[in-house]
């Protein structure tokens, strides 16, 4: 019994040590091509909404795996996209162009450019009539290299008065939920943004968007662009295009387009964005330079 | 086994030596299992809670981190990720936390060895192979291993895998385990010591007690310790204090004692001496040296045995018993042996021998005491004197006593040779008187006084064949030759029959006869009829004998309260009474009670009577006060049967026989028969009747007439000369014809079984010497069916008590009434009986079954339907 006592008393320190093995990475069965999309959304939205459309082209190209990579912000993004991380990726407008420099073709675009606009909104107890109510205030963006959500809407207010270098105080917020989120707590007078997110934060939050408003809207512009690494296998990268842009002839592709929400993807070329380029040497000019 | 036993023996020894080694043993080793298993108890609970403890803190670092890496993890912010895991390297315990990809890669981890490689080992597989839930992958006595899956929605991006360890759990237990340890090696410690000094405490006082009982045992005188303690100790004290009181009590009443048995012994009447099992005297008494004329010098010295003293032929017998005695067989014996004195003389004692045992049974000495029969044996030779003239007397007695049997038996075969004789040659003339007497009273043209005459001559005769009967009864009981019938009867029709019978008797006394016959008594019952009747018979006849006036009562009934039931019937009379002293003798035979003169008969009346309800299983009993009367009861078992198991209806009795019906054939009769008056009788019996008679002298004349003539029936009788009846018949029935013809015996044997002989021979009936004209007529009819013609048929049937019904009185039915009269006789519907009746055209034959059924005679009906019924079938 004594010893029985003694052996229970040195258990514990007789356990044998486990270490794990680590090792190379194992072979990979198929190809896998990183999917970058621009920061639309926080990371767990972006994958809730262009998950399916990764999976729907996985399931479609059954030799290539393909995998979404979200970014917390713009400037991780670009970071990432210049530095050709991705093998595909959907930059926008302002984005495509510069992508161009950095090795990528582009193949594509999201429909419905009609979207591609900004807006601006503000509290509807803001008291807020005319731009020009907007000096000396706060207004916030997703980011400085937006180009629907800051560029779009800072020409706009350059356009109607407003110096944006100086009567007002721009904020950076980081996407284009806390930048609603912004002029919603009230802590900027307006808030930038564009009109998709706007529809999903005002499906998802009626109450908080029933206290703002769209004040203004800009022209609009080609929506954000799909684009493809310049080395990527030109059977795969064909074959990516065509799933993508038959989405909207299947009942499960328009599912997916539908929360997203837009109603295809279509293919497009250095030429279509042509308009962006004019827009973004017009705004360095007259607004502010772009780094 | 064998093995374990080899060290557990000496074990065992060891532990059942001393009370003390066993208390303390026992105290302790059951402390210290009690205290090590309380103590494990606890610290089992204590480890399952830290380690639980520490499950709960992995698993909730676990979930934490993947909740807040999700975002990392979909960005593919590695050093977002880094930052995360950052905060978790700071946990007390870890070992390793990581974010893994779902293919292996570690993505981020507190160990900056493990980033960018991919987990190989097979715990980790585990967690990468299968489905998205929280998994333990390690959880033993080292460490917790767990992993917690990365969701983005339901989509698993990743896991959260960490890795603590035990190592302060388990120190905090190693201190429990130690400070358990010491408090049960200290509560163990003190058991002990109180347990040893409480040991010692009682085991000196058993020392010093066992210090006592050593003194006492070898006389040392000892203190009286521990005496006035009040524990259980001080009361063992105590107790063998008194014991040992007791003991020196007892020591010395023993001593007493052996001096008081020295004094016997010495001076004891008998000689008395202690041998040891060599043979050797140990000790001996005046006495026993008076006796062998030994002195006890002599006798105590070495080599002086007792088979030294022993008569040659008894020491082997002697060494018999003591060899016995040692083998236990026997504790003491007994004999009557020779001792050679001294003077070389030989003296008869008895020598009694006891053999002493210890107390474990071995034996010690033997004990012999010795008495002198020198004087008894004297008397002996005396008495065996006596005895041998005694014996040869009583041998001359038994060969006289032998003799005088064999004449008493041979004195009986000659009375049962007589009375068998005396039967034949008695009754044999006795039937020649009866028969002409009755022959004649026949006679229409005998005067009144000769008819008177012939009438005395009638009873006269009767009453010799009365007596004759009662005497070859008596002779019959008495040679067991009576054998009891079983047979269904109406007992009902038996009384009638006595009491109309006996009621003549005593209206010719002037006494009057009543039958008192109780709802329940019944009527048809198994038994031996004709035996009822004979005591019923004695016993009124008896009382109507010794009754001078007043009547006799006859009554009928069931015993009460008894079961089974029994028959009671009683007899009483207003006759002289009997007298207490004669009421035990009188069922004795040959016994008459009263004046001779005024007696008449045999005196065995009542004999018989009680001989034949004994028989019967009965009991008989009287109670009778001198000038009131005398009643005797009769008590008889019972057994009821149906009326239709009395097979035997009642005989019908008409008017006297005289002559044949009309058309009836002439039947020729052969009578054979030594007797010249029987011969007669019968021939005229017969000639009245208007049949043909031969008659033969003896049997051989009988085959002959037979032969020649060949008779319808032979009357046989049975015992004649030159050849009897029995070899007649035999003959007879061999010769042509020999087995159509009727033979009926006729003889004056009084013995029953007789009749099976005579059956046997061939004969078809059975008449009994002296026979009534009846028996003839009934066993002509029986036998050839032949009709008579009576007296009183001429008689209108009116005046006649009951009805009589014959066979052929049924002719004239119909087969259809026939058979609904037998239907409904049978079914006992009395409505359909009378309607069948009143079918009936003939008038006289209305009338008698009108009154039949009336009384409801349904037997006597259907008895006359079926045999009416056999004839037409034959």
């Amino acid at each position: 019994m004594l010893c029985l006592m003694l052996l229970a008393g040195c258990g514990p320190s007789e356990h044998r040590s486990y270490q794990p093995e680590l090792g190379a990475m194992p072979v990979q069965p198929l190809t896998e091509y990183v999917v970058g999309i621009h920061p639309l959304h926080n990371p767990q939205r972006l994958m809730e909404l262009y998950g399916p459309i990764i999976d729907y082209l996985n399931s479609n190209i059954p030799d290539a795996h393909f995998k979404l990579e979200a970014s917390r912000n713009y400037e991780e993004f670009e970071k990432k996209l210049y530095a050709g991380r991705f093998s595909f990726a959907m930059p926008n407008p302002y984005q495509t162009i510069k992508s161009v420099e950095h090795g990528y073709l582009i193949f594509g675009k999201m429909g419905d450019d009609a979207d591609f606009r900004g807006i601006i909104l503000i509290r509807r107890d803001s008291g807020i009539k005319v731009v020009k109510d907007l000096k000396g205030r706060a207004i916030a963006y997703p980011a400085a290299t937006a180009l629907a959500a800051t560029l779009m809407p800072q020409y706009y207010l350059h356009t109607h008065g407003i110096n944006v270098n100086r009567d007002v105080d721009n904020r950076y917020v980081g996407s284009q939920e806390s930048s609603i989120m912004n002029v919603v707590r009230g802590d900027v007078a307006a808030a930038a943004t564009w009109p998709l997110p706007w529809r999903t934060f005002s499906a998802e939050h009626p109450d908080l968007a029933m206290q703002l408003e769209s004040k203004w809207e800009t022209a609009s512009l080609p929506n954000n662009g799909w684009v493809v690494r310049a080395d990527i296998s030109k059977v795969h990268a064909d074959k990516f295009a065509a799933v993508l842009f038959s989405l909207n002839k299947t009942v499960e592709g328009r599912a997916i387009l539908a929360k997203l929400p837009v109603s295809n993807f279509e293919a497009a070329s250095n030429d279509t964005y042509r308009p962006v380029r004019e827009f973004l040497d017009k705004f360095s000019i007259s607004v502010r330079p772009i780094e | 086994m064998s093995f374990l036993a080899h060290y557990m023996h000496p074990l065992q020894r060891q532990w059942s030596r001393s009370i003390r080694r066993q208390l303390v043993w026992s105290f302790s080793l059951a402390s210290l299992l009690v205290s090590l298993s309380f103590g494990y108890l606890l610290y089992a609970y204590q480890r399952n809670f830290q380690y639980d403890l520490g499950t709960q803190s992995a698993l909730e670092l676990a979930h934490a981190l993947s909740s807040s890496s999700s975002s990392w993890v979909l960005s593919n912010d590695l050093a977002g990720l880094q930052e995360v895991l950052s905060g978790a390297a700071q946990v007390t315990d870890i070992k390793f936390a990581a974010v893994v990809a779902p293919d292996g890669e570690v993505q981020a981890a507190t160990r900056p060895e493990y980033i960018n490689r991919y987990f190989s080992d097979p715990v980790s597989q585990r967690m990468l192979g299968d489905v998205a839930q929280t998994k333990i992958l390690q959880n033993n006595q080292g460490m917790i291993d767990v992993a917690v899956p990365v969701m983005a929605g339901t989509r698993l991006i990743g896991w959260v895998r960490v890795e603590m360890s035990r190592d302060r759990a388990n120190a905090n237990l190693s201190k429990i385990a130690a400070a358990g340890f010491a408090i049960a090696l200290l509560l163990v410690l003190m058991i002990v010591l109180i347990a040893t000094w409480l040991a010692d405490r009682f085991t000196r006082g058993l020392q010093r007690l066992s210090a006592v009982a050593d003194n006492a045992e070898h006389g040392r005188s000892f203190a009286r310790d521990d005496s006035e303690r009040q524990d259980e100790l001080g009361i063992l004290a105590r107790q063998i204090y008194r014991m040992l009181d007791a003991k020196s009590e007892e020591e010395k009443g023993r001593l007493d004692s052996e001096a008081r048995y020295r004094v016997v012994f010495n001076n004891a009447a008998v000689g008395l001496a202690q041998i040891a099992l060599s043979g050797q005297f140990i000790q001996i008494n005046q006495e026993f040296c008076k006796i062998i004329g030994y002195t006890q010098e002599e006798v105590l010295s070495q080599n002086f045995t007792f088979e030294r003293i022993s008569h040659s032929d008894d020491i082997a017998v002697d060494h018999e018993h003591i060899r016995q005695l040692l083998a236990g067989d026997r504790q003491s014996y007994m004999l009557e042996k020779r001792y050679i004195r001294r003077d070389g003389s030989l003296i008869w004692v008895n020598l009694s021998v006891y053999l002493q045992r210890d107390s474990r049974g071995e034996p010690l000495y033997l004990i012999s005491a010795v008495l002198d029969l020198s004087e008894r044996k004297q008397a002996e030779n005396e008495l065996k004197r006596y005895k041998d003239h005694l014996e040869e007397e009583v041998q001359q007695r038994t060969a006289d006593l032998v003799l005088a049997r064999d004449a008493a038996e041979a004195a009986n075969r000659a009375k049962s040779v007589f009375l068998s004789s005396m039967s034949h040659e008695l009754r044999t003339p006795l039937n020649a008187i009866l028969g002409f007497s009755g022959l004649m009273c026949r006679d229409a043209m005998l005067s009144h006084v000769q008819r008177d005459n012939l009438n005395i001559i009638n009873r006269s005769g009767e009453h010799l064949l009365s007596l004759i009967n009662d005497v070859l009864e008596m002779a019959k009981i008495e040679a067991g030759r009576v054998q009891v019938v079983h047979e269904a009867f109406d007992l009902g029709a038996l009384v009638r029959d006595v009491s109309d019978m006996m009621a003549v008797r005593a209206h010719e006394k002037g006494l009057q006869l009543l039958v008192d016959q109780s709802s329940d008594f019944p009527r048809y019952i198994m038994g031996d009829e004709a035996r009822l009747r004979q005591v019923l018979i004695n016993l009124v006849g008896n009382a109507v004998k010794f009754t001078l006036h007043g009547g006799i009562t006859m009554r009928f009934g069931i015993k009460p309260n008894v079961l089974p039931e029994r028959l009671l019937i009683e007899v009483e009379d207003s006759g002289i009474g009997i007298k207490p002293e004669d009421q035990q003798r009188i069922f004795d035979a040959f016994v008459q009670i009263g004046e001779l003169s005024a007696q008449k008969g045999t005196g065995l009346g009542l004999t018989i009577t009680r001989q034949f309800v004994q028989l019967m299983g009965g009991l008989i009993t009287l109670e009778s006060a001198p000038g009131v009367g005398t009643v005797f009861s009769v008590e008889l078992p019972i057994e009821k049967v149906s009326p239709a198991d009395v097979a035997k209806t009642e005989k019908i009795v008409q008017g006297e026989i005289i002559g044949l019906l009309e058309g009836q054939p002439v039947y020729r009769i052969l009578i054979v028969e030594d007797q010249l008056e029987n011969q007669l009788l019968m021939s005229r019996l017969m000639e009245q009747l208007g049949f043909e008679v031969r008659v033969a002298e003896n049997g051989r004349l009988g085959v002959e007439v037979f032969s020649r003539w060949h008779p319808d029936l032979i009357w046989m009788d049975r015992r004649m000369p030159v050849m009897d009846g029995i070899e007649a018949t035999r003959l007879i029935r061999e010769l042509p014809g020999g087995r159509e013809v009727k033979i009926v015996a006729v003889t004056a044997s009084a013995f029953m079984e007789q009749r099976a002989e005579m059956l046997d021979a061939g004969m078809d009936e059975f008449v009994r010497k002296p026979y009534r004209f009846n028996e003839i007529y009934e066993c002509l009819s029986r036998l050839l069916g032949v009709q008579y013609r009576y007296a009183s048929s001429v008689v209108d049937e009116e005046s006649v008590a009951g009805a009589v019904l014959t066979d052929n009185m049924l002719v004239s039915l119909s087969d259809e009434l026939r058979r609904g009269l037998q239907d409904a006789l049978e079914s006992l519907e009395i409505d359909r009986v009378d309607a069948a009746i009143d079918q009936v055209n003939d008038v006289r034959l209305k009338n008698t079954l009108r009154q039949l059924a009336g009384n409801f005679d349904y037997p006597a009906i259907l008895k006359a339907l079926r045999s009416d019924t056999m004839e037409k079938v034959t």
